[in-house]
C-alpha cells in the first residue's frame, strides 16, 4: 500500500531538527493533537545470561499523567486555578466511591503503592524509592540510580517485560496502574537465525547467516566459545540474544487509553521493532549496542559514576540509544521521528502518529479543544463520487503548503532520496490557486504522479489539500482559530505582508459580513498579495472557505402540476383497464361455455348454482369498478388545471394552501414522483443549456454534500458561468453556506 | 425487575440528582426536552467471558483455585470447552513478582482477544509458611469491551478478600476446612459473574453466608468490609469545565426526585435551573458562591441531567453547520422532534418551515435581523415558533453554532509581545478582555454589561485601535 | 614466564579502548540454583552474596519464577545466579516453555536437596528431568549438589543418611559427575561447600594460587589467605609447610579442618557488627586493613586487589610483620591484574569516555 512506501521514504534529517522549528505550521499542529502520554521508551533483552534490562529514556521520567487541553470545543479563555479545584474536589468524589475499597488496604502492611487510584494520588503522593543522580547506601545494599525505573527494580522489570514466545510479533500490553506497558516482541527464529534464509541472496548476507547458525550451535557450549574474543568481530556473537524488545511505557488517561494505544502501536511500536529486527538480522545490531551499554553500565556501577554521566556516554556511544531518545522525544511532541540506525547497511526510518490536517465537524461541548485546526468540511481525499479514499487525493483539490516553499525545498534537498527531486518539482509546481488537474494540463506532468508526490507531502504533515483559492469566493474566520496565538501571529503576519491591515483588522473585516474574497482588495493588483495572505490565513487555521450547499426544493404548484398529472395518467390506465376488462371477461365467459360443453358432450346437467352465483359476483365487481372509475374522473374534473406561473414560490392560489413545500432529500436516489417534479422544473426552463445543466446538476450536487463552489472545477466550467447559471435555479434550489 | 444503572449512595448524598430508579428515567425521556440525547456510556451486559480466584502456593506454585464457567482457565475433568487461553504463558502476570502486587494489574493473551483484570494482592506475615500469602481474584473480559467499569469490581474483590484474610484466614483456610466452604468460594465467583453480566451489580453478604466461623465471628466479619455489594456503574467523561456565562438547561425535573438527603448546595442551585439564568445569576439569586455553584452544576452535568448552553440573546449570531445536512435528510426523526420542541406557540406548520429556518441562519446574521428577514419573506416566526427553544435545539444537536463576539485591541497585543502591561487610555475596564480570547458574553456576565454598553466601552478606545471579530 | 600469558592480556586490553572489545575480557558464568521449593536456596544465596546472617533468612519470601542476580566476581569473572523458585508449576514451566531459555549457556547447576523433604523418591525424579534438560543444552556443566539442611538430622546418623542420599543421587545423574556436600547454614559446612565450588570456578586460579605461594615465601609467612570480596570466602590458601616440620608442641597452629570457613563467618559477623554499630553498609567496604597482634602469633588482612582481601598470619615479630605487610601492598599491582585485567583498560576506557563527554 502506498501509505507504507512513502512512510518509508523519510525526510531524513530534516524532520530530526523539527523542534527548533517553533512556528513551524507542522509542530503547530501537532501541538493541537493528543498528547500520547508516553512516560518512557524502554529497550529490554534477553540474552545469554537472562533477561537484561538494557536502557530506557528519560534517565528519570515522571510519573506524572500527561498535560491534558483544558479547553473544551471551541473555547479560548481559562480559568486555570477554579478548574484544579474542580478536578480535584470531583476526582476525590467520584473515585472515593470507584475505589471505597481503597482505604482498607491501606491499612494493610502492603508495599506502598497499594492498589493506588490511578490519578488522583501520584497527582499528590507517588511512593518512588528516592532516586538522585548518584548511588547510596541504603542497609547494606548499594543502590544504583538507573536500577529502578518509577517504583520498580530494573531487575524484576526485565522478567515481567520479556514475554514468552508466544508473543512473538503480537501485541504485548501489560498495565501496572497506573502505567502500561506495550509492545511488541521479537524473537529470534527456531532455527537460530533473526530472518528466515532466501535461496538466493548477496554472499555478504549468505556469510552473516552461516555466522548466525554457527553461533546458534555455539550457544550449547555454554560462555565458552562466544566469550573467545575473535567472534564478536565480524558480528556472529549474538551473546545468545534470543529476543528484545523495545518497551514503549504509557501513563494515559483512563477513558483515552484504547485509543491512544492502538495509535502508537500501530504507527510507532510495531514499526520501530521490525526495523530493529531487520538491523539486528543484517547486521546483529541490537545485540552489539545492547552488549555496550550494558558494559558501560556495569563499569559505571563498579565505579558508581553518576547516572546523568553514564547517560549521556550511552547517548553518544550508542546509535540505538539515540534512536530511542530521537523516538521518545518526538513522540511525545506529536513530532515525526527520524531515526538512523547504525546497522550495516544503515537503517533510516520516520516514524509518526498521523495527525490530522483539519477538523470536519464542529468540536462538541464535551470534547476536548483542537484550537488552531482548520475547521472545514472539504475534505480532499473525499473523490468526486464522494467516496472517501485514504490514499488518492481528489484531483479537482490543490495543494497549500504548511511552510515556506523555499524552505521546505531546501530541507528536503538536505535529505536526498529518489524522492528528492520529483518531491521539488511537485511543489514548485502546485499553487494553492490551481487544481491538481489544472497544474497536471497546464504544466503537462502526469496526474498520477502528481497527486501521489502530494500525497507524500500531505502525509509527512508538509503540505494540506485544499478547494482551490479563488478570489470570487467568500472566506469567514475559523471558528475553531486561535486567539490566543494572535499577537505573534500578528507580527509575523506584519513581517510577511507589511503594507496590508493588521492581522486582526484583516479578520474582522473577514468576520464582519461574508462576501467574495475580491471585494477586500482595494484594487485588481493587489489580488495576487491578497491571495497569499489568504492562504497564509488559511494554513494558519485563521481563516476558512465559506461554501455554498443546496437542496432541491419542490414548491406546491409543481407538487400539484405532478399530483395532476400522476392522476391523470391514472384516469387513462383505469380507462384501458375497463376496455381489456370486457374483452377478458367475454373470453371468461367463451371459456365457461366451452367448459359447459364439455361436461354437456359427457352428460348434460343444467348450470350449477355455483357457476350462477360466480358470475353474478364477476358482474358486481365490473359495475363497481365502472362507478369508482366515473366518481374518479367527475372528482378530476372538478379539479383545477395546473398552472405553471414564472415564480411558483409566491404562487398563493387557493388549491395550493392545503400543499406545504418538499425537500427532495438525495436526488440521486430520487423517487418516482421526486424524479417528476425535477422533471417538471427541468421542462420549463427555456434555454436548452440551462435545462441540461439542471438535469445534470440536480443528481450531483443538489445534495446538500457537494459544495457548488466545486461544480465549475469538476464541470469544466467557467466559474462565471456557472453562477450565472445557477442564479436561474434560485427558486428552485434551497441555498445553505457553511464552512 | 433490578434497577440497572444506580448512583453509588456516597454520590447520592452529594450533590448528585437520584435517577436511580427506572421510572424517573424513563418518565423524563417521555418529557417534551428529551429530545436531548444521552451521550453516556453503560457497560453492556454478558460481558464477563470468565472470572477465577488464583493462588500462589508454596509447593505448586502458581494455581487456579476456582473457576467460572468451569475450565475457561484451566481444564476441568469432565469440560471439553476450549481454555480462554493459555494459563501458563499468562500466569506470570496473574500472580507477578513481589514488586507488582497491591496494585491494579491488567494483562492481554497473545491472540489479543481477551484482557485480565486482577489485582494481585501479597499478604506479609510470618504466620505463613513463606512468610507471604499471595491471590488474585481476576475478571476476564473481551478486549474490545469497555474495561473502565470492571476495575472497581476487582479492586473491590481484592479488598474484602485481603480483608477476610486477615481477620479470619478466610482464604488460606480454605483448603483445610470443610467442603462446604470449598464450594462456597467457587459458588460466589459464579453468583459474581451472573449478577454483573444480568443485572450489572450484585450484593452478597459474605460473612454471614460464607463465613465457616462460628456466629461471634461473623457479626465481626459481616460488617461493610465483607458484603460484596458492587455496582457496575459507567464511568462518565470528565464534565467540562463550566463557565459562569453558560446557561444550564434541565433534562428532568429535579422537583419530583429532590429530597432530604440532598447536599444543601445543590438544593438551592437547582431551584434556579430555568434555561434563561445563566451560572453566575443562578449562584447570585441562589445565593451561593460563584465557585460552590460551578461545582453543583458540574456535577449535574457528569450526571447527564443538564445541559449547557450559551446565554440566549436576540442579538445573538448563530450559523449552520455541515450537520444541518442531518436536519434537511430528517435523520432519526430531527424534524418531528424539533418540531414537538418549538411549535408552541402557534398552529404547527410543515417541517419544511423549520429547514428553512435553520439554513437562514447565518454568521452575519443576529436573531433579530434573521426574524426580521422572515418577516418581509411574510413569515411571521414569532407567531408559531419558540425562537429560543428553536435555537438550543439546534446548538445541542450541533446542527449549528454560535458566533461569539470578540474585541481585539493592538495595543494590548503588543502589550503581550513586548510582555509588558501597557495601559490603553479609555479602556481602563474592558483592556484585559481586548486580546481576542474574551467573548462578550463573558463580558456582559462579569462586568455586568450589555452587548452596546460594552461597544460603547470600546469606542474610548484610541480610532482604529480595537477590531470585533466575530467567532 | 606464567605472566606472558597476563602481558598478552594486558596488551590487547591497551589497544582496545572501543567498549565492543570489551567482552572478550569479560568471563562469565550462568550459575542455575536448582531445588525443591523451600529447600533454601535463597537463603545460602543471601548468606553467600548479600551479606545476610543464618537468622535474617527466616524472613525471606518465596522466589517467583526466576531471581537473577550478576555478581562480579574474581578473576574478572561475572556470575549470572540464576536463582529459580522451586515450585512444581515453574519446574514444569522450566522444563517446557522456558526449557531453552533456562538450560542453554549453563557453566554450573548447584542442586539442592532438602534432607528433611518427605518425597525423596519424587525429588530424585525432578532432579532427573532437570539433569536431562542440561544435557540436552549444555553437556559441558559442571554439578554440584548439596544435601542441604543436615542440622536437622542428628549427628550420629548424618553420614549414612547423607552416603545413601548421594549415591542415589549419583545413579541418577547421567553422564555428569555431580560434586556433593553436606550443608546447613548453622554451620561452616555452607561455606566450605560453596568455597570449593567458587575454587573450582574462578579462572586462572592455579596462577594466582603459585603467586600466592611464591609472595607467602617472600614475605616468610606462615599462612596467606586469598578472600573473595562480595562472599568472603576464601578463594585460596597456602601454608608454609615450615609450620608441618615445626615442633607439634604448639596445637594451636594446627589447623582445623574448617578454620577457613570459620575465619569467613567470623569476619562476616565482625562486619556485621560493624556495620550496625558505625552505621556502615554491610556490603560496602568497611576496613582497608585489620591488624592482630598475639604473644603466639600475628595476622594482617588488607584490602587487596579489586574483588579480594589478602589475609597473611605471621610469626610474631615487628620488623618480619612491616616487612610483608609492605611487600603485599607492592604485590597488589601484580595480582589486580590477574583479578581483573579488564580493570586498568576500563580505567582508560572511562576517562577517554569522559574527556570526549566534555570535549
Amino acid at each position: 500500500m502506498p501509505r507504507q512506501t512513502t512512510s518509508s521514504f523519510p525526510f531524513r534529517g530534516l524532520l530530526g531538527n523539527i523542534e527548533s522549528q517553533q512556528q513551524d505550521m507542522a509542530t503547530g499542529a501537532a501541538a493541537i493533537a493528543p498528547n500520547p502520554g508516553l512516560s518512557a521508551i524502554a529497550l529490554v533483552i534477553r540474552s545469554r545470561d537472562g533477561p537484561r534490562f538494557v536502557f530506557h529514556y528519560p534517565a528519570r521520567p515522571s510519573n506524572k499523567p500527561p498535560e491534558r487541553e483544558p479547553r473544551y470545543s471551541t473555547e479560548l479563555d481559562t480559568e486555570p486555578s477554579i478548574e484544579e479545584d474542580e478536578d480535584d474536589s470531583d476526582d476525590s468524589d467520584l473515585e472515593e466511591n470507584l475505589y471505597s475499597s481503597l482505604p482498607a488496604l491501606g491499612k494493610l502492611d502492603l508495599n506502598e503503592s497499594d492498589g493506588r487510584p490511578s490519578k488522583k494520588h501520584q497527582k499528590s503522593s507517588h511512593a518512588e524509592p528516592p532516586i538522585g543522580d548518584d548511588h547510596y547506601d541504603e542497609k547494606g545494599e548499594h543502590v544504583v540510580p538507573w536500577e529502578h525505573l518509577f517504583e520498580f527494580p530494573t531487575a524484576d522489570l526485565e522478567s515481567i517485560l520479556t514475554p514468552s514466545r508466544a508473543f512473538h510479533k503480537k501485541k504485548f500490553e501489560l498495565s501496572l496502574d497506573p502505567l502500561t506497558f506495550v509492545t511488541y516482541p521479537i524473537h529470534i527464529r527456531e532455527d537460530g537465525q533473526w530472518k528466515k534464509k532466501k535461496s538466493k541472496k548477496s554472499k555478504k548476507v549468505k556469510k552473516e547467516s552461516d555466522e548466525a547458525t554457527g553461533s546458534g550451535e555455539g550457544k550449547s557450549e555454554g560462555g565458552a566459545k562466544n566469550s573467545s574474543g575473535d567472534a564478536s568481530e565480524d558480528g556472529d556473537d549474538h551473546g545468545g540474544m534470543t529476543m528484545f524488545n523495545v518497551v514503549f511505557i504509557l501513563n494515559l488517561p483512563k477513558e483515552e487509553e484504547d485509543e491512544r494505544i492502538a495509535e502508537i502501536y500501530e504507527h510507532i511500536i510495531k514499526k520501530l521493532n521490525k526495523a530493529l529486527k531487520h538491523a539486528q538480522a543484517s547486521s546483529n545490531y541490537v545485540w552489539k549496542e545492547s552488549e555496550m551499554m550494558l558494559l558501560m553500565k556495569e563499569k559505571a556501577r563498579e565505579e558508581r559514576r553518576p547516572m546523568s554521566w553514564l547517560w549521556n556516554e550511552i547517548l553518544l556511544k550508542s546509535t540505538l540509544a539515540g534512536a530511542i531518545r530521537d523516538v521518545f522525544n518526538a513522540v511525545s511532541n506529536n513530532d515525526i521521528a527520524t531515526v538512523r540506525l547504525g546497522a550495516s547497511p544503515l537503517v533510516d526510518l520516520s516514524l509518526q502518529i498521523p495527525i490530522p490536517a483539519y477538523l470536519t465537524r464542529y468540536p462538541g461541548s464535551d470534547e476536548r479543544a483542537m484550537l488552531g485546526l482548520l475547521l472545514t468540511s472539504a475534505n480532499g481525499l473525499v473523490n468526486e463520487d464522494s467516496s472517501e479514499d485514504p490514499t488518492r487525493l481528489n484531483k479537482h483539490f490543490a495543494l497549500l503548503l504548511l511552510d515556506d516553499g523555499e524552505k521546505i525545498i531546501t530541507e528536503i534537498q538536505a535529505d536526498n532520496t529518489e524522492l528528492t527531486a520529483p518531491l521539488i518539482e511537485c511543489i514548485r509546481l502546485c499553487k494553492p490557486t490551481l487544481s491538481f488537474l489544472q497544474v497536471a494540463q497546464t504544466q503537462n506532468v502526469e496526474l498520477n504522479s502528481l497527486l501521489v508526490l502530494a500525497q507524500h507531502l500531505i502525509y509527512w504533515r508538509r503540505a494540506m489539500a485544499i478547494p482551490p483559492l479563488h478570489a470570487r469566493e467568500m472566506y469567514i474566520v475559523s471558528p475553531n482559530c486561535d486567539s490566543r496565538k494572535l499577537p505573534a501571529a500578528n507580527t509575523a503576519w506584519k513581517k510577511a505582508f507589511p503594507l496590508a491591515p493588521s492581522l486582526p483588522g484583516y479578520l474582522a473585516a473577514l468576520s464582519a459580513a461574508p462576501r467574495p474574497y475580491k471585494t477586500f482588495s482595494p484594487s485588481k493588483n493587489h489580488r495576487p498579495t491578497y491571495l497569499d495572505m489568504l492562504a497564509w490565513a488559511i494554513r494558519g487555521g485563521w481563516v476558512t472557505p465559506l461554501r455554498t450547499f443546496a437542496w432541491i426544493l419542490v414548491w406546491p404548484e409543481i407538487l400539484y402540476e405532478v399530483q395532476y398529472q400522476l392522476k391523470a395518467e391514472a384516469l387513462e390506465k383505469a380507462k384501458n383497464a375497463t376496455s381489456s376488462e370486457q374483452t377478458s371477461s367475454t373470453s371468461a365467459e367463451s371459456t365457461d361455455e366451452s367448459g359447459a360443453e364439455k361436461k354437456s358432450v359427457n352428460s348434460d346437467e343444467p348450470l350449477s348454482s355455483e357457476q350462477a352465483a360466480e358470475n353474478a359476483r364477476l358482474e358486481r365487481l365490473a359495475m363497481k369498478l365502472a362507478e369508482d372509475a366515473a366518481k374518479f374522473a367527475a372528482e378530476f374534473e372538478k379539479m383545477p388545471k395546473p398552472v405553471a406561473t414564472l415564480h411558483p414560490s409566491t404562487n398563493s392560489a387557493p388549491h395550493l394552501k392545503a400543499l406545504s413545500p418538499y425537500i427532495i432529500k438525495d436526488p440521486h436516489k430520487a423517487s418516482h414522483e421526486e424524479s417528476l417534479y425535477i422533471a417538471t422544473y427541468g421542462n420549463r426552463f427555456t434555454d436548452p443549456k440551462i435545462k441540461d445543466c439542471w438535469f445534470k446538476f440536480c443528481s450531483k450536487y443538489f445534495n446538500g454534500k457537494e459544495a457548488l463552489e466545486m461544480i465549475c472545477l469538476q464541470e469544466g466550467m467557467k466559474r462565471k458561468e456557472t453562477w450565472s447559471i445557477l442564479m436561474h435555479f434560485q427558486e428552485t434550489i434551497m441555498i445553505c453556506k457553511h464552512w | 425487575m433490578k434497577n440497572k444503572y444506580g448512583i453509588p449512595k456516597k454520590l447520592r448524598k452529594h450533590f448528585c440528582p437520584s435517577f436511580s430508579s427506572e421510572e424517573d428515567f424513563n418518565g423524563e425521556k417521555k418529557d417534551t426536552k428529551a429530545f436531548i440525547s444521552t451521550s453516556k456510556r453503560w457497560p453492556a451486559g454478558a460481558m464477563i467471558q470468565g472470572i477465577f480466584f488464583a493462588r500462589f502456593l508454596p509447593q505448586k506454585g502458581i494455581k487456579v483455585i476456582h473457576q467460572s464457567p468451569p475450565g475457561c482457565i484451566v481444564t476441568e475433568p469432565g469440560v471439553d470447552k476450549p481454555r480462554l487461553f493459555d494459563f501458563e504463558t499468562m500466569s506470570e502476570y496473574i500472580i507477578p513478582k513481589q514488586a507488582f502486587c497491591n496494585r491494579y494489574v491488567t494483562s492481554c493473551d497473545p491472540e489479543n482477544k481477551y484482557r485480565i483484570l486482577g489485582h494481585p494482592v501479597c499478604i506479609k506475615d510470618e504466620k505463613y509458611t513463606r512468610n507471604e500469602f499471595m491471590f488474585n481474584f481476576c475478571i476476564v473480559i473481551g478486549v474490545e469491551a469497555d474495561k473502565i467499569p470492571y476495575e472497581a469490581v476487582v479492586r473491590r474483590l481484592a479488598t474484602t478478600f485481603t480483608e477476610m484474610e486477615i481477620q479470619n484466614e478466610f482464604l488460606s483456610q480454605e483448603d483445610i476446612s470443610n467442603s462446604q466452604n470449598r464450594r462456597s468460594i467457587a459458588a460466589l465467583l459464579e453468583i459474581i459473574k451472573e449478577d454483573l453480566n444480568n443485572y450489572n451489580e450484585c450484593m452478597i453478604p459474605v460473612g454471614t453466608s460464607l463465613s465457616p466461623f462460628p456466629k461471634s465471628m461473623n457479626l465481626i466479619i459481616a460488617d461493610d468490609a465483607n458484603t460484596i455489594n458492587m455496582k457496575l456503574f459507567p464511568i462518565y467523561k470528565h464534565p467540562p469545565p463550566v463557565k459562569a456565562w453558560h446557561v444550564p438547561i434541565s433534562k428532568m425535573k429535579f422537583s419530583s426526585i429532590i429530597d432530604d438527603t440532598w447536599d444543601l448546595t445543590m438544593k438551592k442551585v437547582i431551584l434556579q435551573i430555568d434555561g434563561i439564568k445563566d451560572v453566575r445569576r443562578i449562584a447570585h439569586d441562589a445565593d451561593v458562591a460563584l465557585d460552590l455553584a460551578k461545582i453543583a452544576v458540574q456535577h449535574l452535568l457528569y450526571y447527564d441531567s443538564i445541559i449547557m448552553l450559551d446565554l440566549f440573546l436576540f442579538g445573538n449570531i448563530y450559523a449552520p453547520t455541515p450537520d444541518v445536512d442531518d436536519f434537511l435528510e430528517d435523520k432519526e426523526g430531527m424534524q418531528d422532534e424539533c418540531a414537538n420542541y418549538v411549535y408552541i406557540n402557534g398552529p404547527r406548520l410543515s417541517n419544511f418551515y423549520l429547514c428553512r429556518l435553520f439554513t437562514t441562519l447565518c454568521t452575519s446574521r443576529t436573531i433579530k435581523e434573521w426574524l426580521k428577514l422572515h418577516m418581509e419573506q411574510g413569515f411571521p416566526v414569532l407567531n408559531f415558533v419558540d425562537v429560543r427553544r428553536f435555537v438550543q435545539f439546534g446548538v445541542i444537536k450541533g446542527l449549528i453554532y454560535r458566533v461569539h463576539k470578540y474585541a481585539v485591541s493592538n495595543t494590548v497585543l503588543n502589550g503581550i509581545v513586548s510582555a509588558r502591561n501597557v495601559g490603553v487610555e479609555g479602556g481602563e475596564q474592558l483592556q484585559r478582555y481586548a486580546d481576542g480570547c474574551h467573548c462578550f458574553d463573558q463580558i456582559t456576565v462579569e462586568m455586568n454589561l450589555a452587548d452596546v454598553k460594552i461597544m460603547d466601552q470600546l469606542r474610548r478606545f484610541p480610532k482604529g485601535n480595537v477590531e470585533i471579530i466575530y467567532r | 614466564m606464567d605472566q606472558m600469558g597476563n602481558l598478552t592480556i594486558q596488551d590487547e586490553t591497551a589497544g582496545a579502548s572501543s567498549p565492543i572489545s570489551e567482552p572478550r575480557k569479560q568471563k562469565k558464568k550462568k550459575v542455575l540454583l536448582m531445588g525443591k521449593s523451600g529447600s533454601g536456596k535463597s537463603s545460602m544465596r543471601s548468606i553467600i552474596f548479600s551479606n545476610y546472617i543464618a537468622k535474617d533468612t527466616r524472613r525471606l519470601g518465596a522466589t517467583i519464577d526466576v531471581d537473577l542476580s550478576h555478581v562480579k566476581f574474581l578473576g574478572n569473572l561475572t556470575l549470572n545466579l540464576w536463582d529459580c523458585g522451586g515450585q512444581d508449576a515453574f519446574m514444569e514451566n522450566y522444563l517446557s516453555q522456558q526449557r531453552q531459555h533456562v538450560f542453554s549457556n549453563v557453566g554450573v547447576l548447584i542442586y539442592v536437596f532438602d534432607i528433611e523433604s518427605r518425597d525423596f523418591d519424587r525429588d530424585l525424579l525432578t532432579y532427573r528431568s532437570i539433569i536431562a534438560a542440561l544435557s540436552q543444552f549444555s553437556p559441558t556443566a559442571s554439578v554440584y549438589i548439596l544435601i542441604h539442611k543436615m542440622d536437622l538430622v542428628v549427628p550420629n546418623q548424618r553420614e549414612d543418611i547423607y552416603n545413601d542420599r548421594v549415591s542415589l543421587i549419583r545413579s541418577k545423574s547421567d553422564a555428569f559427575d555431580p560434586t556433593p556436600f553436606a550443608t546447613s547454614i548453622w554451620d561452616q559446612s555452607l561455606y566450605k561447600a560453596w568455597a570449593e565450588i567458587i575454587h573450582d570456578l574462578v579462572p586462572n586460579l592455579d596462577q594466582i594460587e603459585k603467586h600466592l605461594g611464591s609472595l607467602g615465601k617472600l614475605i616468610m609467612a606462615e599462612e596467606v589467605l586469598l578472600f573473595e570480596r562480595t562472599s568472603f570466602l576464601v578463594v585460596s590458601s597456602w601454608t608454609s609447610n615450615a609450620i608441618f616440620t615445626a615442633d607439634k608442641d604448639h596445637p594451636a597452629q594446627n589447623p582445623t579442618y574448617d578454620r577457613n570457613e570459620r575465619l569467613s563467618n567470623i569476619i562476616k559477623n565482625f562486619k556485621q557488627s560493624t556495620s550496625r554499630y558505625t552505621g556502615t553498609p554491610k556490603s560496602a567496604e568497611q576496613f582497608s586493613v585489620f591488624d592482630l597482634k598475639m604473644p603466639n602469633f600475628c595476622m594482617f588482612l588488607i584490602k587487596f586487589t579489586t574483588n579480594t582481601y589478602l589475609g597473611v598470619v605471621l610469626p610474631p615479630g615487628e620488623e618480619r610483620y612491616n616487612a610483608a605487610k609492605l611487600n603485599c601492598y607492592i604485590a597488589r599491582e601484580q595480582f589486580e591484574d590477574l583479578d581483573s585485567p579488564a580493570k586498568k583498560s576500563a580505567d582508560r576506557g572511562a576517562t577517554t569516555e569522559s574527556s570526549e563527554a566534555t570535549s
